[in-house]
């Protein structure tokens, strides 16, 4: 069962909505209610500070008149409590300032309050959520790498981390994934204890994912991962080559980010 | 061999790798940088060697005057100095002569002042072993004193405005050249020296160093405040467009008032009947038409006005004209207000624009073109996220490089201009990705 919170300032607004929300769970048979509902976001954030439950579903106003949260401070307060939670705005005018939300807060999605739309939105958000909540297990939510960038937190997907790599501003470290590069407050050391055996490092400036390695070049001391070129140090190399050997069968290599497992009893 | 020979190449030997070290090491107080021993080692190598073998060539085996070789020497190390510096330090070929010149200054007038100075006081030694032992020492001590200071009154950055002017490169290097020279005659001219007029020829060789230095700071100077008049100018010129913006936005307010006033009466009649059909149909058209007429318009001003530095505010509103012109949907999310952060606003508006320049040329070229820009100050932070649409390939590690373009020939400096103005600034860290195709720049400075 997943729980819903409503906040609105306008009641007859929230009441509405809220109606719709229920109508919709009813019609489709969501394991979804809707657990609390308030105008004041101070009552959002204590109950939902109070819920043994979280990884809730938070419908909150855009344009909240609060003095101290507006809709943008609340979701990221909301963030806060509930990390791994839904939130979805509910705004007047279509689009608007949404990639912020989406992208600083990962809101996922928007509905509209005009009550002519507000149904088919209402409709078509809680569709795809509960289309997306079935996929994602607790397997998965466990399996991301944190990455704190000013005041956001991003989430990388372990399976998806090429290395990481020094940069020559001290304390930063740039984290490479197929598809995009992110510079953060880092230290090697220390992710290089948190990521365990999965990753190697190759060189003092580059900790690299063990099966993402596609080519190693020992002539140039570099590697290949994903497509970005890792340095090795000699010390490593012979480390390097134990250890990619051992990665073994394909089935172990997709295992992804779990230890690979030490196979003494396979050794010839 | 011949055993002055020999010693005169060992001297000399020594003589190169020091004052090419203490050369070196101004180079990198002039551009800025923190020293990279295996650049200087490179450096030393190269231009040392070669201009070194060169010098000595022509001193000591050559039929040349003194002078005459010196000179020639001193012009060919400039010369090879200058390409040196166009490889390791990624300068075009004119900044790079330059900044060898402005270099060679420095360290001409060491040279000459400790040249001066030791021989002064050493003139009766019978030791020439300590002799140049001292000569050396000296040389290396005073070297680094005035690498500290030039690097305590951020020489660099007096200076980059004399190096980064666009037009008449070739002026300015000749003029550093020339100036270069002046002090290298000064240099010649120690050995012209009567042991009374010591004091007088040191005065001279430090006051001509610090005039030379000062013609260049004020010419360094004058290319800054011609610079911010540029930048005023049109910043003045994007605010007056958008008053005109804000006014005719005004306008449309009183007629869209207007024609609201006549609705609302049409609406009461339709209250009185108790035709709510009517009425549910009037504010749909109400809502559309505000929404088509100002609403965007309105949404568009306010994220704008909360851009509250001038500066910034001109970049965006110039950058948005451009996309306006290449009919490229903009989407503009300024949610809090901006004030100042951790980064010099002109920096900061040269990064925004190599972004925004980027991602305005790469969405032209997509099938559906759009640029979004979100600027989010809030939370200790200010946030620039630039986003476009890319149905290719984006290649992350290498696009950083100079002079890779997916634009063709001769391009492709931004991105290593923006990796070099991020440099400076520690704290800002910078994201980059490319998925579902979309191609995302981020960039995040506390504030």
């Amino acid at each position: 069962m997943i729980n819903i919170y409503l906040c609105d300032d306008e009641d007859r607004i929230r009441d509405q909505i809220q109606s719709e929300i229920e109508k919709k769970i009813l019609i489709e048979a969501y394991d979804m209610c809707v657990a609390f509902s308030t105008n004041s976001p101070k009552e959002l954030l204590e109950a939902s500070c109070r819920a043994q439950q979280k990884q809730n579903i938070y419908f909150l106003d855009v344009e909240l008149k609060d003095a101290e949260y507006d809709g943008f401070l609340l979701g990221k307060e909301l963030r806060r409590i509930d990390p791994h939670g839904t939130l979805v705005y509910i705004t007047s005018f279509q689009n608007l300032a949404f990639r912020t939300f989406q992208y600083h807060l990962e809101a996922y999605d928007y509905i509209i309050k005009d009550p002519k739309k507000q149904r088919d939105s209402i409709g078509k958000c809680l569709e795809s959520l509960h289309v997306r909540l079935r996929q994602e297990t607790n397997a998965q939510i466990s399996e991301v790498y944190t990455v704190k960038i000013g005041d956001m937190v991003k989430y990388v997907p372990l399976k998806d981390i090429i290395c990481f790599e020094t940069t020559a501003k001290s304390h930063h470290v740039i984290l490479h994934t197929k598809s995009s590069r992110m510079e953060f407050v880092g230290n090697l050391n220390e992710i290089s204890r948190q990521m365990g055996d999965a990753f190697i490092r190759t060189h003092r400036s580059y900790l690299v994912a063990l099966d993402k390695i596609t080519d190693i070049n020992l002539k140039n001391n570099s590697l290949m991962a994903g497509n970005v070129e890792c340095l090795v140090s000699r010390r490593m190399k012979s480390e390097l080559l134990k250890r990619v050997g051992r990665r073994g069968t394909p089935e172990e290599g997709e295992r992804g980010w779990l230890p690979v497992p030490f196979p003494k009893c396979k050794e010839p | 061999m011949n055993e002055v020979f020999l010693w005169m190449l060992a001297v000399h030997i020594m003589d190169v790798l020091i004052s090419y070290s203490i050369y070196g090491w101004y180079l990198f107080d002039i551009t800025g940088e923190r020293v990279q021993f295996q650049k200087l080692g490179k450096f030393i190598l190269f231009s040392g060697l070669s201009s070194g073998s060169i010098g000595f060539v022509l001193l000591y085996m050559s039929t040349l005057n003194d002078v005459a070789a010196y000179m020639i020497s001193s012009v060919i190390t400039l010369v090879f100095s200058a390409a040196a510096v166009t490889f390791l330090w990624r300068y075009d070929a004119w900044r790079a002569f330059t900044i060898s010149c402005v270099a060679g200054i420095f360290q001409v007038s060491c040279g000459a002042v400790i040249a001066s100075v030791v021989a002064h006081f050493l003139a009766q030694t019978e030791s020439l072993l300590l002799f140049y032992a001292v000569y050396f020492i000296c040389y290396l001590t005073v070297g680094a004193v005035v690498s500290l200071i030039l690097k305590k009154m951020h020489f660099s950055r007096l200076i980059r405005y004399f190096l980064e002017k666009e037009q008449t490169l070739w002026l300015r290097a000749a003029g550093a050249f020339v100036l270069e020279m002046m002090v290298e005659i000064f240099f010649v001219l120690r050995r012209q020296l009567h042991s009374e007029t010591i004091i007088t020829y040191n005065a001279g060789v430090v006051l001509l160093t610090v005039l030379l230095v000062m013609i260049l700071l004020y010419m360094s100077g004058k290319e800054e405040s011609r610079r911010k008049l540029e930048y005023q100018e049109s910043l003045f010129m994007q605010q007056q467009i958008y008053v005109k913006h804000l006014e005719q936005m005004q306008k449309e307010m009183r007629v869209f008032r207007h024609d609201y006033k006549n609705t609302l009466t049409g609406m009461y009649l339709y209250a009185k009947e108790g035709d709510t059909q009517k009425i549910q149909e009037v504010l749909e058209r109400l809502e559309i038409d505000f929404d088509q007429k100002i609403g965007e318009k309105i949404h568009a001003a306010t994220q704008i006005g909360n851009i509250c530095m001038p500066e910034m505010k001109s970049l965006v509103l110039s950058k948005l004209t451009k996309m306006n012109k290449n009919e490229i949907a903009c989407r503009l999310e300024v949610l809090y207000p901006i004030h100042s952060f951790g980064m010099d606003v002109w920096d900061y508006n040269q990064c925004l624009g190599i972004l925004l320049d980027n991602a305005i040329e790469a969405a032209i070229t997509q099938t559906e073109p759009y640029v979004e820009l979100q600027l989010v100050y809030e939370g200790g932070y200010f946030t620039t996220r630039v986003a476009n649409p890319w149905e290719q390939e984006a290649d992350l590690a290498h696009m950083w490089k100079e002079g890779y373009s997916t634009k063709g020939e001769q391009r492709g400096v931004g991105l290593s201009n923006y990796k070099r103005i991020l440099k400076r600034y520690p704290q800002a860290v910078s994201v980059t990705s490319c998925e579902n195709q979309v191609f995302v720049q981020e960039l995040t400075v506390p504030v």
